[in-house]
């Protein structure tokens, strides 16, 4: 994997089982039944599997609304997380497009489009 | 194990209710399905009730045992609530299926309500995605239009699906309703209507979206050695399939390889056409839990009617009508009859059990074999039920 910094990572767990690599929260690992992980963070460099701009959200994000929300690959890992998108402009998110981490708020996790 | 019929069906109308509790719609659903089925009401051994948002939006609680009670049921009943966001009343059908073919009971009563209309779209969307798991997608600003707006964009970027496709299922949807008085929607509306309806999660726009809904449906269930001492048209549930799918929309892709399915539809329909010894090709008319347009496509494809990427094309050539060879929700579906969305497996059942007596409003020709299918949070929870005459 790519690491980086908790402060500036993209946080996985991996299973000290195992080894297997998850997107938090998980709290058993299907592949070997321990409950054992640790925090491991990535650059998280990769590129969206998906997108929408969602424009009718719940009440608590109503204000922030139109806002691109993605499924991001993240290219070392082979996973793909959920994501937002710090710097989106009106159609400038596409499947394909490539994006780089920026940063963890509260549950959200910010991407760059490159 | 024992066969089980539907002998009985009841519903509320699907749409604004909102001079009605979700109580009351539930016993109106209930007590017209008993009156349907002819049965006596001490004979009723347990009754399942799918509700989802009622302890959010009324602050409503314990309702299947004030329904019990206000219908006039035995006190030595299990009255139960079961929760499976939109999903929840298949749940019951389940349960109650379990218990007569065991030889446990021999009448269970099972159905949903749900009251949505008189909450803000923005507090009801936010009770949805309590079926969302909160760390990874809720609290991020995630809804459940954004699930099917990232499905719809890349089904039509793997398989060339059109929005045109997807705004043709509206269409068809709202055709099929116009004839059915328990409908939200009973007017017709044109592609161009739909493609010009204004955005709520790209590219899915307005009339993609299933409407909220409130409404309740009701099936009385019995085993079919004794089914037909009460009804002429009994309906066997031939097959019962139940799965649980993923937790969220990253993890059905880490998992699959793909968002293009629902895995928990894919497993509930192997367990279901199992059971009843039966392929896709022998149903005669579905139910399925189009939610968006795009679901009806993806769902469509999981059930096996039409190849992986082909669901889209299936509805341009017109093979999803009512005439057409796998006709898709006559109803209405959720995009027109309405989603209340704890009892819309009930009310999928509900319109089955009307085409296969051959009562419908929008009757397809000789229904012998319907199949519904419901499913609840991002891919979380499905059920397949397959219905054949009994008569």
């Amino acid at each position: 994997m790519s690491v980086a910094a908790p402060e500036t990572g993209l946080k996985f767990l991996q299973c000290n089982g195992c080894g297997k690599l998850y997107v938090p929260p998980k709290y058993l690992c299907t592949q070997c039944d321990q409950d054992d992980f640790s925090e491991v963070f990535s650059k998280g460099a990769g590129e969206v599997y998906s997108f929408t701009i969602i424009r009718m959200p719940f009440e608590e994000f109503a204000e922030e609304a139109p806002y691109a929300f993605g499924e991001i690959k993240v290219n070392n890992e082979n996973l793909v997380v959920p994501g937002r998108f710090t710097n989106e402009q009106e159609k400038a998110v596409k499947i394909g497009s490539r994006v780089s981490f920026v940063k963890r708020d509260g549950c959200i996790n910010w991407f760059q489009l490159a | 194990m024992r066969d089980v019929a539907v002998i009985g069906i009841g519903t509320t109308n699907f749409g604004l209710l909102g001079e009605m509790t979700v109580e009351e719609m539930g016993v109106r659903a209930f007590s017209d399905a008993i009156r349907d089925a002819g049965v006596e009401k001490k004979d009723i051994e347990a009754l399942f009730l799918g509700n989802f948002t009622a302890g959010m939006l009324q602050g409503q609680e314990t309702l299947a045992p004030m329904i019990a009670y206000s219908l006039g049921l035995r006190e030595n009943i299990a009255a139960v609530k079961v929760e499976g966001a939109c999903c929840s009343s298949s749940i019951g059908i389940r349960l109650g299926y379990q218990l007569i073919a065991s030889g446990v009971h021999d009448l269970v009563l099972v159905g949903g309500a749900e009251k949505m209309t008189t909450a803000s779209t923005a507090r009801a969307t936010r009770a949805l995605s309590a079926a969302m798991d909160p760390v990874s997608e809720s609290h991020t600003g995630y809804t459940y239009p954004g699930f099917f707006g990232l499905v719809a964009n890349r089904y039509m970027y793997e398989y060339g699906g059109t929005i045109e496709q997807m705004g043709m299922v509206s269409v068809k949807n709202h055709n099929n309703s116009v004839s059915n008085p328990r409908a939200r929607f009973r007017h017709r509306i044109t592609l161009e209507e739909v493609l010009e309806s204004r955005l709520v999660a790209d590219p899915l726009k307005l009339y993609d979206c299933c409407p909220m809904a409130d409404g309740a449906a009701a099936l009385v269930l019995c085993s079919l050695e004794r089914a037909r001492e009460y009804s002429k048209k009994p309906v066997v549930i031939a097959g019962s399939g139940m799965s649980r799918g993923f937790r969220t929309t990253h993890e059905t892709i880490n998992d699959k390889g793909t968002m293009l399915s629902l895995p928990c539809t894919v497993s509930a329909a192997k367990e279901a056409f199992g059971m009843a010894k039966l392929q896709p090709g022998d149903i005669d008319v579905v139910e399925l839990h189009d939610c968006f347009t795009i679901a009806e496509i993806v769902d469509s494809e999981d059930l096996g009617f039409f190849e992986r990427g082909k669901g889209g094309r299936a509805v341009q050539e017109g093979l999803t009508q009512v005439d057409g060879k796998t006709p898709i929700n006559p109803s209405g579906g959720l995009i027109s009859k309405g989603h209340p969305v704890g009892a819309t497996g009930c009310g999928q059942a509900y319109e089955i059990v009307k085409q296969l007596r051959g009562e419908h409003e929008n009757q397809v020709r000789n229904a012998e074999i319907g199949l519904t299918h419901n499913a609840g949070g991002t891919g979380a929870i499905c059920a397949v039920h397959i219905f054949k005459r009994g008569f």
